[in-house]
């Protein structure tokens, strides 16, 4: 799960890492409402060409982002099958009871492959160039605006900050609590899933225990280096918004004005 | 003698137990001292640490850190001269990296992006971990996590360090690294130091110890006193060195040992001169 969510940032000297990380945040998001406005095949030409051209902008090896699509293969042909047997409207091929093979259901299983694969790509753009502490960075600094109507966040980016810094510290307690029990004989590997279920349980409990006694260590030794809230912090981590960041949103507005253009006139 | 940090009468008791666990407590500690605090476990004195940096609610007794008396509105003015280092390495580590870990003591203290930036530079080239500025915690071992803990308190500048047994979780070179940086840190800046241990090792290079047993300091002296009175270091479940227990060894022989506490290199050297002497 580690690997899967958090540890994929991969360190490089490029155009989009060196990149504001709300530009990337912004711009993903921005990508994935308008590919919900394709419905023809130039649109989705236009779409695919800059997705590669922001992943060679990345200079990241493309193996890493296939590796991304492979764990959700099988949603993806199965949203697809649905479509196929399920699709109407168009040319009649085959039909059996409720299921029907029809011109615009293959047409729509095509559409669904490429954008999710599209989306799939530009998401697993963000996580692989950006670390999880500028994506955290990004979200504190878009909901600034937030703070007005007094909502915490800064409180809320801190939270966020740290619960990504403790991840990898509860998964190396959890394989230890493990270890422990598997020296005493409990067998994590077999069983019907209730008895499965049950041996979770003996891990959770001490699991929960440090993790509070953690959290008390840790609010103990914030408080010993004085915080005191977010209000009147001052940051260490300033994000830049550069050329490069002006250059990559024109292109991607540029992008939805000619997709808005192709669907609507 | 200037005084830095002033106790009188520091009583404290948990609600959950019966027995207060500080009873009383007065002491003095000076300007530029080492000083360590010996207990066995539940001897109050991760209470007394924790009292001083005002992160217990005390009800009687009074503490002067530098002149300012700990209350409630002068809490955040005590904590400012008083940086702590705790036992866990893991948990006081609040930052992504070790960058914004030593950082954060520094944004809370509203210390402008450009002074953050050398101090932070700074603190980590003391502690020599510059190299790994943008590594994260779980790459870091033991000893190298209490480093990053104690540039974060290098960082702000206070003039007394605690040490809330910050050595006991590290392997015996990480404990030396972690001490051997304090001890060059105070002869460049004269800081205080106060550790609070039962490693009854990280005591020798301190100028005072205090023997705290329920909540109660039951001795006082330079290490060479306390370590002349071994039976009582026994006695609460301490340690002695174990030159001063070579020395001891030898004293119930008759012969005649310095009266002055040596390291084991010190032992070494006078061994080795009495041999020839005779």
């Amino acid at each position: 799960m580690n690997k899967l969510l958090f540890g994929r940032y991969i360190p490089q000297d490029s155009f989009v890492h060196h990149m504001d990380p709300r530009a990337k945040l912004v711009l993903s998001f921005l990508y994935v409402i308008v590919i919900f406005f394709a419905n023809n095949w130039w649109i989705y030409l236009l779409m695919t060409l800059v997705a590669i051209l922001s992943i060679w902008a990345s200079k990241i090896n493309f193996k890493l982002f296939v590796d991304g699509i492979l764990p959700l293969v099988w949603i993806i042909a199965f949203t697809m099958l649905i479509q196929v047997f399920f699709g109407t409207g168009g040319h009649l091929y085959w039909q059996w009871g409720i299921f029907s093979i029809t011109s615009l259901g293959i047409l729509n299983a095509a559409y669904i492959f490429v954008r999710f694969t599209l989306i799939i790509l530009i998401s697993t753009l963000l996580t692989l160039s950006t670390s999880p502490i500028q994506i955290s960075d990004a979200i504190e600094s878009l909901l600034k605006p937030l703070a007005k109507i007094h909502f915490p966040v800064y409180e809320v980016a801190l939270m966020l900050s740290i619960a990504l810094r403790f991840v990898p510290t509860l998964m190396d307690e959890t394989e230890a609590i493990m270890n422990a029990q598997r020296a005493r004989g409990v067998d994590f590997g077999t069983g019907n899933i209730v008895n499965r279920i049950k041996k979770i349980i003996p891990i959770l409990i001490p699991l929960f225990m440090s993790a509070f006694n953690r959290a008390e260590d840790l609010a103990t030794a914030m408080e010993a280096r004085g915080y005191q809230g977010g209000a009147g912090r001052t940051k260490y981590r300033l994000l830049k918004w550069g050329t490069r960041d002006t250059i990559a949103t024109l292109i991607y507005l540029l992008m939805t004005m000619i997709v808005f253009a192709l669907r609507f006139f | 003698m200037n005084h830095i940090i002033k106790v009188s009468h520091l009583t404290y008791k948990y609600s959950q137990n019966d027995q207060p666990a500080l009873n009383d407590v007065s002491f003095e500690i000076t300007d530029g001292a080492w000083v360590a605090i010996v207990g066995h476990n539940g001897s109050g004195k991760s209470t007394l640490a924790h009292s001083l940096d005002g992160l217990i609610d005390f009800k009687q007794g009074t503490i002067v850190v530098d002149g300012v008396e700990l209350n409630e509105a002068n809490v955040w003015k005590v904590r400012s001269k008083i940086g702590m280092i705790f036992q866990n390495p893991d948990n006081q580590f609040v930052g992504a990296t070790v960058e914004d870990d030593v950082a954060f003591g520094l944004e809370n203290m509203a210390v402008p992006h450009e002074e953050i930036q050398a101090r932070v530079d700074s603190a980590l080239s003391q502690v020599q971990m510059s190299a790994f500025r943008h590594k994260q915690p779980e790459q870091l071992s033991g000893g190298q996590k209490q480093r990053v803990a104690l540039a974060g308190v290098i960082a702000m500048q206070p003039k007394i360090i605690i040490l809330d047994e910050a050595t006991s979780m590290l392997d015996p070179i990480g404990r030396r690294e972690i001490l051997g940086v304090i001890k060059r840190l105070r002869q460049r800046l004269g800081i205080t130091v106060l550790s609070i241990t039962h490693e009854i090792d990280e005591t020798t290079s301190a100028d005072e110890i205090l023997v705290l047993n329920d909540g109660k300091i039951v001795e006082t002296g330079t290490p060479e006193v306390i370590y002349a009175h071994s039976e009582l270091l026994l006695q609460l479940g301490l340690d002695v060195p174990y030159s001063q227990r070579l020395k001891t060894a030898l004293q119930t022989r008759n012969i005649h040992t310095p009266k002055t506490y040596s390291d084991e290199k010190g032992m070494v050297d006078w061994l080795w001169q009495s041999l020839l002497k005779r």
